[in-house]
């Protein structure tokens, strides 16, 4: 078997790059002005500033998180990279109202036409803010509130602040402090006690200026007995340096409330990714995470789950591709904090090529809540002999009512199970593409339709040429 | 008095109540069968006169010879002379059979005894030889990786090593072909006596042909509803459970 | 805002002291000259030592329980080592290190070129090298098979006092050997340092079964350092059985560096009390077709906390790998606690690698079906923890020595 490169043809689908004239620039490089910037743009109260330019303090006193994580890390240079772009507009409720550059943009990537299908509202995010923002009317009737952050915070500031940072604190890591101090755009999402949406919310991120830094900020909360799915999508133009995509997301599901947060993560395989994901779920709240990581140069994320109440029950499904170039550094966190809760993650990944992926994985069960159960499984599969994949679990587990089950494996596609295929008149990328859909396939039928037939043509795209 | 009394006895799991006021007289010496369809209650009557920690006595009593057994700890209960055969022997990765059927028969020494080996294996063996296992059986771990036949087998060669005074065997039949079938019911008949009372918990009529009781008893939405000598089992083969609820019904 | 400094240095200890360290070499100067360099350059190398703030090495661990500072000089008495025959069977040589180190040192060339596990413990390792007294040294011939098992017995040293035991093995190719090692405490309540450093080669299609068993006194500190190499189809096994100590780091290595080499490395380890088990190891696979497992079974009771942390790392060139990992956990306490960071890296694509880690308590349905055949709980529960121990026990090939693990596990539920 040959390690040849692949044919990125998925990410050709967004690398395309239209001449965009912005009306605001925080220039390049950071400092507190940029920060002050920022914060000026958007008209900000004097607490978000000071919060910012806090966030900003402890992103200076951290050191990068090389001791165990990749030292490519290293390689990203904070003092190149731009910070703030807009034009300068609220986002449009109707298409016909975003400026062409930005709409021809949108439209190439079928944005509109999956909102006519099957989606409930879309938030399409250009670089720093928001261009588009609708949902449907009747929603809007029950209470829903979907927007942009920035919206969010100016026009409903009593629901934002509740939980804005409780999840995630500034300093939990060097890159949530740095999304802290220059964060925009982002959704805000409010579903009202009982209300359940039957389609999902979307939102698009788009990275279209060259050295620019995204860094949008989510929250979302679950009411009572609320039920959302959530679903974001990425792409970005492949340019010749590397690009920063730096997210902090907040999922909060209050009694009985169920979220489902799915991500397909294709950016191009020059940003870095590096992505702070966590949800609070009280008594008996359910919240999942379906996590695919497909582009980027080094994504590092691991969505977690603080079971905070009675019976909460948390769930990450992750799917990573990692391809030449490409290092999928993904993973779970579940902490259990209160009695009778269920964490479950499944993993799977692939490297192709000279492509690494690695799982990590943390399970805590403090002690004092009792019958806590997780449940882990992840599986690696090589597909090259340069292939690379790691495994890092860490499991704390106190007290005699509480079971961990954690179990891993790594393999590789049988040379005989090709050879039977390629007998049954198959070409050997064919086979190869089978035998990985094959391997994730019990996983990508937990995804919504429309995902899932993307996801696979993805995959299927991805595996053009690392045969052969 | 020489018997199991089960008087008005009810029972619950997780809140739901599975046995509802049921009676039933077990004297030693006898051989009674429970019969019932599948959720009437049999195989939770049989954990709960164990004393299975799940399940919550909501009323009733069961006393073995005259001494309440409700609220005793499982082992208790056992060493006072109850045996309950599984209907699914739970499997205990790394004690072999020898030193389960060892410690059990240990528990039940006053302090300062201790069993004899060369008495135990004698014994041991030649309850093994009557029910046909192997004497490699000994060594291997308790139900880890036996075939469902086996696991029953095991199940009767406890009882026969442990000599209690009432035994209950819960579904003994399930899972059995023929020859397995008449090998364990050959075993069990063999420790019937006039000591001994027996409780026969089963689905289907087969095992009663092989085993045949004094009496039996239908249960149905956890009491007993119908009793009978033998002849009822047979009339419930043929005109199955349906009988049962039109009789309740009516 | 402050920034913490990136480096601590541990409480010093007397080791560390170059008086004292001086007072030690010139009471060996009787020894070769490359070998006072030798204890120089170590001593030197452990002094040194910075450990970073954040060293993943020790994640988890209690570092501080694990130190020397507490330590008031060496226990340099004779008789810490002895071997139950004297003469053991034709083609095989074991004698005592220090012996060797007056009548043949030149023995212990190979010294130097031995690296330690390297799994955090650097400091107990390069004090091993410069402060070691005693321990063994043991060499099959080619082709020689040592039917007898041998014995030999580690005693610790005293009331605040460290001792270092520095253990060579070489088999040479084709040879076979079964190895008995016991460590127990002379003195029933003195609070020893003992540091055993185990190197093992096993060359060329050489065979190796070593048991270890660990019954140290509760106040006693315990690492346990170990290297192995296994070279081209040879097969190294080894049992270890942890009952004793207050605190005992483990650190076990396996590169596996010839073709077709097999390690196979069990462990079981009953806590009770405050007891602290932190254990790292590593199957390294350097070759193809090397073949490595590992079981790791630890039972807690009362407050005592279990650190398993272990990677399979398989290199570029070790295709048809098959390596293996369990870490299985058993708490039986709602204050015991375990640890479990079970890794892998693999780059190489030709491989079946797993791994798995279970933490529970002791599973409801056996627990009943025991006490309905008239068990007592205190029984039940000890025969269930034997039972899970078992897997690693019955690797214990040698009758006598596996009836006395098991009734020591047995008995220490009495205490």
């Amino acid at each position: 078997m040959s390690t040849s490169n692949q044919i990125a043809v998925d990410r050709e689908k967004g690398n395309f790059h239209f001449e965009t004239d912005y009306a605001y620039d925080a220039g390049v490089g950071l400092s507190e002005d940029v920060v002050k910037y920022v914060s000026g743009v958007k008209d900000e109260e004097p607490w978000l500033l000071d919060f910012r330019l806090k966030a900003l303090a402890a992103f200076e006193g951290k050191p990068l998180p090389t001791h165990w994580a990749s030292k490519d890390l290293e390689n990203i240079n904070f003092d190149q990279i731009r910070y703030y772009l807009s034009k300068g507009q609220k986002p449009s409720r109707t298409w016909e109202e975003v400026p062409d550059d930005v709409k021809n943009t949108f439209e190439r990537l079928g944005i509109p036409e999956q909102e006519r299908k099957f989606l409930a509202g879309v938030e399409a995010q250009f670089d720093s803010e928001a261009a588009y923002s609708r949902m449907k009317d009747d929603l809007e009737e029950k209470g829903v509130l979907f927007m942009g952050s920035t919206e969010g915070l100016k026009e409903y500031p009593e629901v934002f602040k509740k939980w804005f940072g409780k999840v995630i604190p500034t300093s939990d890591n060097k890159f949530s402090a740095l999304n802290s101090a220059v964060f925009s755009g982002g959704s805000f999402i409010y579903v009202p006690p009982g209300v359940k949406l039957e389609q999902p919310l979307q939102a698009y991120f788009r990275i279209n200026a060259e050295n620019f830094g995204q860094f949008e900020r989510t929250l979302i909360i679950a009411d009572e007995g609320a039920e959302i799915t959530y679903m974001e999508g990425c792409t970005a133009p492949k340019f010749e340096t590397s690009t920063l995509h730096s997210a902090v997301v907040e999922l909060v599901a209050l009694k009985g409330a169920k979220i489902q947060y799915i991500t397909v993560q294709n950016w191009s395989n020059n940003v870095f990714n590096l992505v702070t994901k966590r949800a609070l779920a009280e008594e008996e709240a359910e919240v999942r995470w379906i996590d695919c990581n497909i582009g980027s140069r080094l994504t590092m994320k691991y969505p977690g789950v603080i079971l905070k109440g009675r019976k909460a029950r948390g769930e990450v499904l992750s799917i990573a591709l990692a391809n030449d170039g490409q290092h999928q550094d993904t993973g779970a966190k579940m902490v259990h904090a209160a009695s009778e809760t269920t964490s479950n993650v499944i993993a799977k990944s692939i490297s192709i090529g000279k492509g690494r992926s690695s799982y990590r994985g943390l399970v805590e069960m403090p002690g004092r809540p009792s019958h806590c159960k997780n449940n882990t499984e992840c599986d690696a599969l090589l597909i090259n002999a340069e292939s690379e994949t790691d495994t890092y679990p860490a499991i704390t587990v106190r007290g005699r009512d509480n079971s961990v089950q954690h179990e891993a494996s790594v393999s590789k596609v049988s040379a005989e199970q090709i050879f039977y295929m390629q007998q049954r008149g198959m070409s050997e990328p064919e086979a190869m593409s089978l035998c990985v859909n094959g391997f994730v396939n019990d996983l990508i039928r937990e995804f919504p339709m429309e995902y899932s037939v993307e996801l696979k043509r993805l995959i299927d795209l991805e595996m053009e040429g690392s045969v052969g | 008095m020489s018997s199991l009394n089960i008087n008005n006895l009810s029972a619950s799991i997780e809140g739901k109540a599975i046995l509802d006021n049921l009676n039933l007289d077990l004297p030693a010496g006898e051989v009674h069968a429970v019969m019932g369809p599948n959720g009437s209650g049999k195989s939770t009557l049989s954990k709960v006169l164990a004393g299975h920690p799940d399940y919550e006595v909501t009323g009733g009593s069961a006393r073995l010879e005259g001494i309440e057994l409700l609220g005793l700890s499982p082992d208790e209960i056992a060493r006072m002379g109850l045996f309950l055969a599984f209907q699914y022997p739970i499997e205990v990765p790394g004690i072999s059979i020898a030193n389960f059927i060892r410690a059990a028969l240990q528990a039940r020494l006053p302090e300062g005894e201790s069993v004899k080996a060369v008495d135990y294996y004698k014994q041991l063996y030649e309850k093994m030889d009557e029910l046909g296992m192997d004497r490699t059986f000994t060594s291997r771990s308790l139900n880890e990786g036996f075939s469902g036949g086996e696991k029953k087998r095991c199940e009767i060669l406890q009882m026969s090593m442990l000599e209690p005074r009432y035994c209950i065997l819960d579904e003994t039949d399930s899972g059995l072909d023929i020859d397995a079938l008449r090998e364990v019911s050959l075993g069990v008949n063999r420790m019937k006596g006039p000591e001994r009372g027996m409780l026969v918990i089963t689905h289907y009529q087969r095992l009663l042909e092989y085993i045949v009781p004094d009496k039996v008893h239908v249960m149905w939405e956890g009491k007993v509803v119908l009793s009978g000598d033998k002849d009822l089992a047979l009339e419930l083969e043929q005109r199955g459970y349906d009988w049962i609820r039109n009789e309740v019904a009516a | 805002m402050s920034i913490p400094s990136p480096v601590t240095h541990s409480e010093s200890s007397i080791l560390s002291d170059r008086t004292f360290f001086d007072d030690f070499a010139s009471e060996r100067s009787w020894e070769p000259g490359w070998f006072a360099d030798f204890r120089k350059e170590n001593w030197e190398k452990a002094c040194k030592l910075a450990s970073p703030l954040r060293d993943e090495r020790w994640r988890f661990s209690q570092k501080s329980r694990l130190g020397f500072s507490k330590v008031t000089g060496l226990d340099s008495s004779e008789e810490s080592i002895s071997f139950e025959s004297s003469d053991p069977s034709e083609g095989v040589c074991l004698r005592k290190l220090d012996k060797v180190i007056l009548e043949e040192p030149d023995l212990l060339g190979g010294l130097q070129e031995f690296s330690g596990p390297g799994l955090g413990a650097d400091e107990s390792f390069h004090f091993a090298r410069a402060f070691f007294e005693a321990g063994f040294y043991l060499k099959t011939n080619r082709d020689a098979t040592v039917k007898e098992p041998l014995f030999i017995e580690h005693n610790p040293g005293g009331e605040n006092l460290a001792r270092f035991h520095l253990n060579l093995i070489e088999l040479e190719p084709y040879s076979k050997l079964t190895l008995i090692e016991r460590l127990s405490s002379s003195v029933g309540d003195s609070n020893g340092f003992f540091t055993n450093l185990t190197m093992i080669k096993a060359g060329e299609g050489s065979r190796i079964e070593r048991i270890l068993i660990q019954e140290l006194n509760s106040q006693s500190t315990f690492h346990n350092l170990e290297n192995f190499e296994v070279c081209a189809d040879a097969h190294l096994s080894n049992v270890a059985v942890h009952l004793g100590s207050a605190q005992t780091r483990v650190e076990s290595k396996g590169c596996l560096s010839g073709e077709g080499a097999e390690f196979d490395i069990s462990s079981l380890a009953l806590g009770r009390g405050k007891q602290l088990f932190d254990q790292r190891t590593m199957q390294h696979h350097l070759a193809p077709n090397g073949k490595s497992s590992l079981t790791f079974k630890n039972a807690l009771l009362d407050q005592a906390k279990s650190v398993f942390s272990g990677l399979i790392k398989v290199e570029n060139g070790a295709g048809s790998t098959n390596a293996y990992q369990s870490n299985r956990n058993l708490l039986l306490s709602d204050t015991a606690k375990a640890d479990s960071l079970p890794g892998l890296e693999i780059l190489a694509n030709d491989v079946k690698c797993s791994h798995g880690a279970t933490t529970s308590k002791i599973d409801e349905q056996e627990l009943f079906y025991l006490l309905s055949r008239g068990i007592p709980r205190s029984t039940a529960e000890r025969l269930i923890v034997l039972g899970f121990f078992e897997e690693v026990i019955e690797k214990i090939r040698i009758k006598d020595q596996l009836e006395s693990v098991r009734e020591s596990i047995s008995n220490s539920f009495d205490t």
